[in-house]
């Protein structure tokens, strides 16, 4: 009886080579607003944003399974309750994008129990109709949200707050699935994914683990939807839940594999990147290239690029990428 | 008076469930006393699967009783049940594949120290001689591999009641061998069995009592030579005889008169329950077997 025997991965690196690396990256991240372009500090707001979406989403779909595309919902109503909070109350522009965040883990938590009895197509529809039920009520409540003629916050003077601030929620997120992967509660949402029954049987409470990944994945979204929204000064219902954002987000975590902690960053990265690209260089006909380049991209790496470096032997198979 | 061993660890009384217009357990009421090896046989679609889900908590009953450790988990959830003490393991296994087998060790753990869950998984491991393959993907081990595995992966959760749906099925004489030998030691250290297996000559020799299903009725208990007598039992596998001359009782698996291997597990195991390593349907063949001795029923 023998095990099977990998080659030594490419790129292993020590923990304290991977440390310094990360320590690099984060330096470079926070000094670049001052030596790059308004148009480049813009786009790497946009490109966190992404990463926060797509971590988030990761944490629940990525490792129990369960496929959402609530996001732009979440996205919506923390948007929403963020320029709400700013433009009637006031409210400084940090503490409502976090007010925002609160009220979409509140939401998470009242309709995570019902939405998380159901599986596979029926959970990833019933999501969908979250984004959709988000914006019919920001379209039709007029009084608190000036229906469609959407909310105009005062436009922000620098951009460097807005850019850390984005900056610190992506790395807030990556750091918390990076605590969970390597945790017993990560562990434990793996096996809700891998066979929930048996999952139950092994003594996993299946039902509140995955209610807590549901809630601390809502949390992100509503926090990236404020801080959106006061980023951009204005927002409607059609923007703010447009069901788009939810599929970039998962097209995002699955190029880079969904179910490890680094994927979702660098797919979030780089399909941005490309789609940025993509809308400069043919700005009639990103969409469908952008679209096609996505079915492309996950006919080739369905398990996305982390998978397929560690099936190459680039990368160690490790919880902790 | 009855002694502290004879109280019943596992009560149930008059569980049944239901599919649609199927009652796949039917008014079931039976007692597992505590430190034994208990056999649950019965014909394909007799529902023993469907017991063990209740029991574990899979399936809520319709009816009925689950007395566990004193009290009623009709209904539990199944991680409250594995939380009070009762594992359990599938007839096909239910490995966690895409994880490593210390990861599926470590998944089922009870204790919050990780050092105490590390040590545990590995002593498990290597009790089972699978420590080379402790980082492999669970999905990558052969299917005997996967079998010892899901066993030790229950015995993570601590339980005093196990569960072993088809434990030898699919599985080559060399792990069956190991299953075996694992059972004794754990019944050794206090554990109690339930198993049910198509392995009639392992069930046999395995267990002091045995209790048969047939078509969701318990419709015998007792102790092995005892079943393997029982008119019902013999019916519920074999069929009833067409002649109504009288004649000898077709034997059962293992039953008297049967031949005797070189080295049966009952002997090995002291039990005077085994004989012999041929099938009952080996030997059952002809007349008086009306019912094919599987996949008429589906379980």
């Amino acid at each position: 009886m023998s095990a099977i025997k990998l080659q030594p991965p490419r790129l292993a690196l020590s923990p304290r080579q991977a440390t310094l690396l990360l320590a690099g990256v984060l330096l470079v991240c926070l000094a670049l607003p001052f030596v790059a372009s308004a148009y480049v500090v813009s786009l790497l707001f946009l490109l966190f944003m992404w990463v926060a979406l797509a971590s988030s989403w990761n944490l629940l779909s990525g490792y129990t399974g369960y496929v959402s595309f609530g996001h732009a919902g979440f996205f919506g109503v923390g948007a929403y309750a963020a320029a709400i909070l700013i433009w009637r109350l006031q409210w400084e522009w940090w503490l409502a994008c976090l007010a925002g965040g609160v009220v979409c883990a509140a939401l998470g938590a009242a309709i995570g129990g019902p939405a998380l009895r159901l599986r596979g197509p029926y959970f990833a529809i019933a999501l969908l109709g979250l984004s959709e039920v988000g914006r019919i009520v920001a379209v039709v409540w007029e009084p608190l949200t000036r229906g469609g003629l959407g909310i105009s916050l005062p436009p922000t003077a620098e951009l460097l707050p807005d850019y850390y601030a984005m900056l610190a929620l992506a790395v807030a997120a990556t750091a918390l699935v990076y605590w969970i992967a390597n945790s017993k509660i990560g562990l434990r949402l793996l096996a809700i994914r891998e066979d929930e029954t048996a999952a139950e049987v092994v003594g996993v409470p299946t039902t509140r683990y995955k209610l807590l990944a549901f809630i601390l994945s809502a949390f992100f979204p509503g926090v990236a939807g404020g801080l959106y929204a006061w980023h951009v000064s204005y927002i409607d219902p059609g923007a703010v839940f447009a069901v788009s954002i939810s599929v970039r987000t998962i097209a995002s975590a699955m190029f880079g594999g969904a179910g490890t902690v680094f994927g979702p960053v660098a797919g979030a990265l780089l399909l941005n990147l490309l789609a940025e690209v993509l809308w400069v260089r043919y700005p009639f006909f990103h969409p469908v290239l952008f679209g096609g380049l996505i079915i492309v991209i996950l006919l080739v790496m369905p398990g996305g690029i982390v998978a397929v470096l560690q099936q190459r032997g680039v990368l160690p198979r490790s919880r902790r990428l | 008076m009855a002694s502290a061993d004879d109280a019943p660890i596992l009560a149930v009384r008059g569980l049944t469930r239901r599919f649609g217009g199927v009652i796949a357990v039917d008014d079931c009421s039976f007692a597992l006393t505590p430190h034994r090896v208990w056999g649950l046989i019965g014909p394909n679609g007799s529902g023993k699967t469907t017991l063990f889900n209740l029991l574990s908590g899979v399936l809520a009953p319709n009816a009925g009783q689950i007395v566990f450790k004193g009290q009623n988990v009709a209904g539990w959830p199944s991680h409250r049940i594995t939380a009070l003490g009762l594992g359990r393991t599938f007839q096909i296994t239910r490995l966690f594949h895409g994880m490593t087998v210390l990861e599926n060790m470590r998944v089922a753990a009870r204790a919050a120290d990780p050092a105490r869950v590390a040590a545990r998984a590995d002593e498990l491991i290597e009790f089972v001689g699978l420590n080379a393959l402790r980082d492999e993907y669970a999905g990558n081990l052969s299917y005997g591999q996967q079998k010892l595995i899901e066993f030790m992966r229950i015995l993570m959760t601590e339980p005093d009641v196990i569960l072993l749906d088809e434990p030898f099925a699919g599985v080559n004489p060399v792990m069956e061998n190991k299953l075996v030998d694992l059972i004794h030691t754990l019944l050794a250290q206090g554990k109690t069995f339930l198993i049910t297996d198509h392995e009639m000559r392992l069930v046999m020799s395995l267990c002091e009592r045995v209790l048969v299903l047939d078509y969701g009725h318990l419709i015998a208990e007792g102790p092995p030579a005892a079943i393997q007598a029982d008119e019902r039992v013999i019916e519920a596998y074999f069929g009833r005889r067409r002649s109504a001359a009288p004649s000898p009782p077709t034997p059962l698996p293992g039953g008297e008169g049967s031949s005797s291997g070189p080295l049966s597990q009952g002997e090995r195991a002291g039990d005077e329950g085994i004989r012999g390593p041929l099938s009952p349907w080996e030997r059952a063949g002809g007349e008086g077997a009306s019912r094919p001795p599987s996949g008429s029923r589906e379980e």
